[in-house]
């Protein structure tokens, strides 16, 4: 596939024609899987209408956003962090536009805000709640409200910067990270940055500016010379050609696909979208229509992240679950929402799976899923078949492949499944079964 | 195709015709699903273990002959005749029975004066500056456990390479950039609950161009087997050794089962002393509050080695302690000690040279009252990642240390 | 939840009612002498119509059916069958609810557990015709449900000793002698009931010693008794783990003598008495006094007068909690209560060695303490410029009694202005705001508290958690009051200054004393209603509605509670005593 056409618009057809399974691939992708009514409705609606409606913010956005601020507020005392982690999985699975959470949950991985203990929750949470307002936005504006965050130099142990004593952390994480990515930067670049952000402080929470620590000398940073200050740096940075394409190359690992390196000409028209429109939202609208999105290359492509598997389960299921006790056990599954590892972010791909965490996402599928215990029942397989009418062991089977495995009951499954007695009173409990069992196929590991 | 179990273990042994299994599933899997499999080509395995608070080693390793001891030691001093001697001039603090033992069977090793130069006497910098090996660094985020377990590549990444055990947050030490570092509470957290234990499938060969399939397909042969092996252990826990009543000796149980089960777990990570305050940092009523603690690590410590000699497995196992500093020879107005710098590091298992490693601090040439440490504790580090392990030290701690002399 | 499901198992009782009476009717016999001597407990219900009468007392059925739960359970498929059949019987007997229910098992009950999973009830029927009648009509239910089921053959029924057993369901078997009703679950346990029923000389629990002397203690005065075998239970894992708090220094000093108390004795009686809306439990049992070196020495009063000093009373008090406890004692013994050394306690001792200057905790602080403590915890109202708090926390006081006030007071004030200063260093390190001290005068009583300033304006809804604290030290008298807030050590300077004027006598014999007032509690709860309920959300995954129930059920339950009060001691066989009054005032 040449990249112009990679990232053409895909009309359904023969070779690639639209089902259940692109359909859930697609409402995965921009958001956590979705229920049956979504997917049911996907089907039905086609690529481009649904793409749309995942990208229109839904009316009752204001209001729903407004109501778990408050919630969040009302939980985000002292350090701890487990209060607002419950209540941001809360959020993701109850959300009404899960493109933006989708999306929060990138950049906060992304900029891996929070990752050591000291930080308040106070300000974790307005932190995650800016990426959250700026998700699909311009990428530039996002990189300058993350550098005027007091939690980024809370996070990088530089609290302090003098002009005599300039801070590195922040500068490399400035250019490392956010910006151009290693390999396009050196020493020079990085004393420069550095340099340029001398003078901010954070004091009691909140981030200062002392002109009197600030080295305003001329520096050359990433080839341009001046007196730079923190703005300045800041801007440099993020609007230097090789940002747009380390970002860009993150993303396409987050929507498209975690096997292999892509080939720059692949992304070079995402990452040309980037530079010229500094649009976000538009760029993960163009990804989402195109051909590659839609393509085996993309397919399955991706490890879900402990985050999405579980928060997807519950969406799958049309419930909630106990989100105090999920955000600890996700946490030990490598993904401690607002408490990611190193400012490196979370860990990814592979190396979310190994035996023993596997075991441990199997083990929390089928805890999710019991009758009882931790999670009290809530996710009800029996209870989801008698609202969508599913009405026979066969029907009801066939409804929880669709949400769970786009629709692939193993045969060994379907088969077991078929001789099972027909004795209603059973089926809850063996439906519980049935969907354990299908949390663990290999395929329900993939997004 | 579905690899059951009774061709896995042919697999394992030797069938040419399942050989390819070999490029699938981690070797150590394949050899330890074949229950003949010696101990000998085991890989080795470190385990950590914390003592939090910063350890008073002139009382863990007491210079009894010493007069500049005697005197400074007012109501903590111990003598010749209550100490366990190891020679004319040192001995262990009376709690230490076990670990007396150990020693003399040549199971156990004590590296003395071991610290470092920049160490502030701070609780929770000095903490960071053992767990991260760069001390002063606060751009590191990474522990020196945590970056091992990073750098171990192919097969081996399958089996999770380090788990840290007991009621702790993740140690800072433990902290890998792209690792996932298991959190094991109980044996329940490595066995496999729901239908997919009780299935006797191992696996399913993936029939897919997938590679990402592929590597849960290979996560999937690591958990069921490793499951399967747990609860072998678990069932044989008769033969298992004998454990005092208390958490750590429990967390070294966990560990000792671990290890027993072979899942290739090759960094085990502890702690003693309650992680935050308290614990070692006896800054008074010292006597019975410090003899306590030494009595459960000594007694702990001594039945996990015990029982890896019984299971044949000590020459694969070593444990090493560590804490945050030292304190100070004088003891201050509560009968307790201040925060200080050298302690000695003990190391117990197999294959060590044993005894006593280096000199005894000089107690006439003190810094703020505290021993000075002659061994940079990066050299133990450094000794263990690649005499023990097997691993590239200059990798994990950024330079070449000099080695110690103490792995047999 | 209990109440939420106590009308379904009052439903279910009459459908556990069956068979017919075949062989000749034994002698009569007590309840227990069918249950097997080794049972772990007995509870009986001789007076099953005062137990009826207070179930079926119009303002419980008023509060239980007005409940949204239950108004929701009703809905339910088989909760409405139910339902139908009671409705049924009513019409048949021509009776209400607790009327059949009263010819049911109106002549008492005994329900007995263990050993092992054995389960055993037997009721006993005011109306054996009705007994007999209900039972061929559930028996045809039965039959009928297994045959649409597939499996005709479950339900059964055989011949043992002239008296017929049957079995509905596997796990389930039962016969009907006299007016009696024997259920189990397993035929075994029929025919072995049998067996004790038809020969008087075999074992049965109603010939133990031990269950005559707690029916002695009990059955003339409670509605309802409990016998349980501590001899039997005391060796199941469970029950030893329970037993054993050691490890913990709060748990050990706050429990070690009631639990000294439950491992010491052979067996426990206890005896439920209603009166009112007043229920009465209480808990006799065979242990002595034990030896002064016991590990429980600590709370044992020296002289036999001796003990817990009453409540202190203050306003809005939440709960107040009376000890006798040696300090001294207790601390001297610490290697043998918690032989453990926590980092907690460690850390602990640290700290008294700084705050109290190197002196020896257990001889030069503790012996200064006289055996008489208590905790009163209280609801606080908050000062105008400082706003309301987020959670708002009770106040908490904690007060002693000085041997030598003169000697101690100074070293007590030393000890406390050092714990500020360094939790003042403390807040500065972390940025936080700090207290400040103040030496204000109290009813004559010169005390020190400190206090935070208050926030900026616009910075007060809602206030910082800090401002639910304003520690005081006072010592009026011998006493120390140590409290969480101003507004409480105030009330407790004037609360203790009118104990000494009544001259206060301890309770003889009591170790522990515990009250509670359900009103008050309410009233802090309904303070913090919106974080318990979003707390519920997430820790529970209910949707709003769902929390707002059930912490409104929590609400409506502590505030029922007019008053609680437990006492514990060990002087004689009465070993725990609880009274709870209940206010079902809407």
């Amino acid at each position: 596939m040449k990249p112009e056409q990679a990232w053409e618009p895909y009309e359904p057809g023969a070779r690639r024609p639209w089902d259940l399974r692109l359909a859930a691939h697609l409402l995965r992708r921009a958001g956590f899987g979705a229920d049956w009514p979504a997917i049911e409705q996907a089907v039905a609606d086609g690529p481009a209408k649904t793409v749309d409606r995942l990208l229109r913010p839904p009316e009752n956005l204001a209001e729903f956003n407004a109501t778990f601020d408050r919630y969040d507020a009302a939980g985000a005392t002292g350090a701890s962090t487990e209060s607002l982690r419950a209540w941001w999985l809360r959020r993701m699975m109850e959300t009404p536009y899960p493109l933006v959470e989708k999306m929060a949950l990138f950049w906060h991985g992304h900029f891996a805000l929070g990752n050591h203990g000291g930080i308040s929750a106070a300000l974790m949470a307005r932190s995650v709640q800016s990426l959250r307002q700026g998700a699909l936005g311009s990428y530039r504006a996002l990189v300058a409200g993350v550098m005027s965050d007091p939690a980024l130099y809370l996070s990088l142990r530089s609290e302090r910067s003098r002009r005599s004593q300039p801070a590195p952390n922040v500068a490399r994480q400035l250019l490392a990270v956010f910006g151009v990515g290693p390999g396009n930067f050196d020493e020079n670049d990085l004393s420069a940055a550095a340099r340029a952000l001398t003078g901010r402080s954070v004091l009691r929470n909140e981030l200062r500016f002392f002109d009197h620590d600030h080295d305003d000398g001329a520096k050359t940073l990433l080839g341009q010379r001046g007196n730079w200050n923190a703005d300045d740096a800041v801007r440099i940075v993020a609007e230097h050609p090789a940002t747009a394409e380390h970002v860009v190359r993150k993303l396409y690992g987050w929507f498209i696909s975690e096997c292999g390196e892509p080939e720059p000409e692949l992304l070079e028209p995402l990452a040309n979208h980037l530079r010229e429109h500094d649009d976000v939202g538009r760029l993960v609208e163009v990804m989402l229509r195109s051909n590659r999105f839609f393509s085996a290359a993309a397919y399955r492509r991706r490890i879900k992240g402990p985050v999405e598997l579980a928060v997807g389960l519950a969406r799958a299921m049309e419930q909630t679950v106990p989100t105090l006790r999920l955000g600890q056990q996700l946490a030990e599954l490598g993904q401690d929402l607002y408490r990611p590892p190193t400012s490196a972010g979370f860990p990814g791909g592979r190396d979310w799976i190994n035996g023993t965490t596997l075991t441990g996402r199997w083990n929390l599928a089928a805890e999710m899923l019991a009758a009882s215990g931790a999670y009290e029942g809530h996710l009800n397989p029996a209870a989801l078949a008698e609202k969508h009418g599913r009405s026979t062991p066969e029907e009801a089977a066939k409804l929880l492949a669709d949400v769970l495995l786009d629709g692939d009951l193993p045969p060994p499954i379907a088969q077991d499944w078929r001789q099972l007695s027909s004795l209603p009173a059973q089926w809850p409990a063996r439906l519980r079964e049935l969907a354990i069992t299908l949390t663990q196929e290999p395929e329900y590991q993939l997004a | 195709m579905t690899i059951r179990r009774r061709d896995f273990l042919k697999a394992a042994v030797g069938t040419p015709a399942l050989l390819s299994f070999g490029s699938f599933v981690p070797p150590v899997l394949l050899r330890a699903a074949a229950s003949a499999a010696s101990h000998s080509d085991r890989p080795t395995a470190l385990v950590v273990l914390q003592l939090s608070g910063g350890n008073d080693g002139l009382n863990t390793v007491v210079p009894f002959s010493d007069d500049q001891y005697g005197r400074n030691r007012r109501t903590l001093r111990l003598t010749a005749s209550e100490v366990l001697k190891i020679d004319d001039h040192l001995g262990f603090h009376p709690a230490m029975e076990g670990m007396a033992r150990l020693l003399a069977e040549g199971r156990l090793s004590v590296i003395q004066g071991v610290g470092y130069e920049a160490n502030d006497r701070d609780h929770e910098v000095a903490m960071r500056d053992w767990h991260t090996a760069r001390p002063g660094d606060t751009g590191c985020e990474t522990g020196w456990l945590g970056r091992a377990i990073d750098s171990v590549e192919g097969p081996a990444r399958i089996g999770a390479p380090g788990v840290f055990v007991g009621p702790i947050p993740k140690p800072v030490g433990m902290t890998a950039q792209r690792s996932v570092v298991p959190h094991v509470r109980s044996l329940d957290d490595m066995t496999l609950a729901g239908p997919v234990a009780a299935g006797e499938a191992v696996g399913d060969l993936p029939a897919s161009d997938n590679p990402l399939l592929e590597h849960v397909c290979r996560g999937a042969v690591a958990a069921r087997l490793g499951s399967r092996q747990v609860q072998d252990v678990l069932q044989a826990s008769a033969t298992g050794g004998r454990y005092p009543d208390f958490p750590l000796a429990g967390q070294l149980k966990l560990i000792a089962e671990l290890i027993r089960a072979d899942l290739g777990i090759r960094i085990f990570f502890a702690e003693l002393g309650g992680g935050g305050i308290g614990g070692f940092d006896n800054h008074a009523n010292q006597r019975d509050n410090h003899a306590s603690l030494l009595a459960q690590l000594s007694a702990a410590v001594t039945a996990l080695i015990d029982d890896l000699v019984q299971a044949g497995l000590a020459d694969r196992v070593a444990l090493m302690t560590f804490s945050e500093f030292g304190r100070t020879l004088a003891e201050n107005g509560r009968r307790g000690t201040d925060h200080g710098a050298a302690a000695p590091v003990l190391l117990a298992g197999g294959r060590l040279r044993g005894g006593l490693i280096g000199k005894h601090p000089d107690l006439t040439d003190l810094d703020a009252d505290s021993p000075r440490p002659h061994t940079d504790f990066r050299r133990v580090y450094a000794t263990l990642l690649d005499q023990w392990l097997g691993f590239d030290s200059r990798k994990i701690l950024g330079r070449q240390f000099e080695p110690l002399n103490v792995v047999g | 939840m209990i109440c939420n499901r106590w009308p379904n198992r009052l439903l279910f009782l009459p459908l556990l009612i069956c068979s017919a009476v075949q062989a000749a009717e034994p002698a009569d016999w007590p309840r227990a002498a069918a249950v097997s001597p080794d049972a772990y407990a007995v509870l009986d219900v001789s007076n099953m119509r005062a137990v009826l009468d207070r179930l079926f007392d119009p303002r419980v059925v008023q509060a239980v059916t007005s409940h949204p739960e239950y108004q929701r359970r009703r809905g339910e498929q088989d909760v409405v069958q139910a339902m139908n059949l009671v409705k049924y019987f009513e019409q048949r007997f021509e009776t209400d609810f607790p009327g059949l229910l009263g010819k049911l098992a109106g002549g008492g009950l005994t329900l007995a557990v263990g050993p092992g999973e054995q389960a055993m009830l037997v009721v006993e029927a005011e109306d054996g015709g009705a007994l007999k009648e209900v039972h061929d009509f559930l028996l045809l239910i039965a039959r009928g449900e297994a045959t649409k089921q597939g499996q005709p053959d479950r339900v059964k029924s055989a011949d043992y000793r002239g008296i017929t057993g049957w079995s509905f369901a596997p796990q389930q078997a039962h016969a009907i002698i006299g007016k009696r009703l024997l259920l189990a679950n397993s035929p075994q346990a029929i025919t072995a009931a049998i067996d004790r029923i038809l020969e008087p000389g075999k074992p049965n629990a109603a010939a133990l010693p031990g269950y005559q002397q707690a029916m002695a203690a009990f059955s003339q005065s409670a509605a309802a008794t409990v016998f349980a075998r501590m001899d039997v239970l005391k060796t199941l894992p469970q029950v030893q783990a329970a037993l054993d708090q050691e490890g913990n220094p709060l748990l050990a000093l706050l429990l070690a003598p009631l639990m000294h108390t439950f491992r010491q004795s052979e067996w426990l009686a206890m005896g439920l008495g209603v009166d009112g809306t007043t229920f009465t439990l209480n808990v006799a049992g065979d242990s002595g006094s034990s030896d002064p070196a016991a590990s429980d020495a600590f709370a044992r009063p020296a002289q036999p007068d001796g003990g817990a000093l009453p409540n202190v009373n203050v306003p809005r008090q939440i709960a107040g909690v009376s000890l006798y406890r040696d300090l001294h004692k207790f601390y001297a013994a610490k290697d043998d209560l918690f032989p453990q050394r926590t980092s907690g306690l460690i850390f602990f001792e640290n700290m008294m060695g700084i705050f109290f200057t190197g002196r020896d905790l257990t001889e030069e602080v503790l012996a200064e303490l006289t055996p008489e403590v208590r905790l009163v915890l209280a609801g606080q109202e908050y000062a105008p410029e400082v706003g309301t708090p987020e959670p708002q926390l009770p106040g908490f006081a904690l007060v002693f009694r000085m041997r030598n006030p003169e000697k101690f007071s100074p070293i007590a004030e030393e000890a406390w202005q050092k714990a500020l200063g360094l939790i003042n260093f403390t807040r500065g390190q972390q940025a936080e705001p700090g207290l400040i001290l103040d030496r204000p005068t109290h009813a004559g009583v010169k005390y020190t508290m400190a206090y935070f300033s208050p926030p900026a304006e616009g910075d007060r809804t809602p206030a910082d958690m800090r401002f639910n604290f304003q520690p005081a030290l006072a010592m009026p008298g011998d006493y120390v009051i140590l409290s969480s807030t101003d507004a409480l050590a105030k009330d407790l300077i004037e609360a203790l200054q009118d104990e000494v004027k009544a001259g206060a006598a301890p309770v003889g014999g009591k170790h522990s004393i515990v009250e509670l007032s359900g009103k008050s509690l309410a009233a802090l709860l309904g303070a913090n209603r919106e974080s318990l309920i979003t707390n519920n959300m997430v820790e529970k995954g209910h949707g709003r509605l769902e929390a707002e129930g059930e912490i409104g059920m929590l609400l409506a339950i502590a505030d029922s509670i007019a008053h609680l009060k437990i006492a514990a001691g060990d002087d004689g066989p009465q070993k725990l005593s609880i009274e709870l009054k209940l206010d079902l005032a809407p």
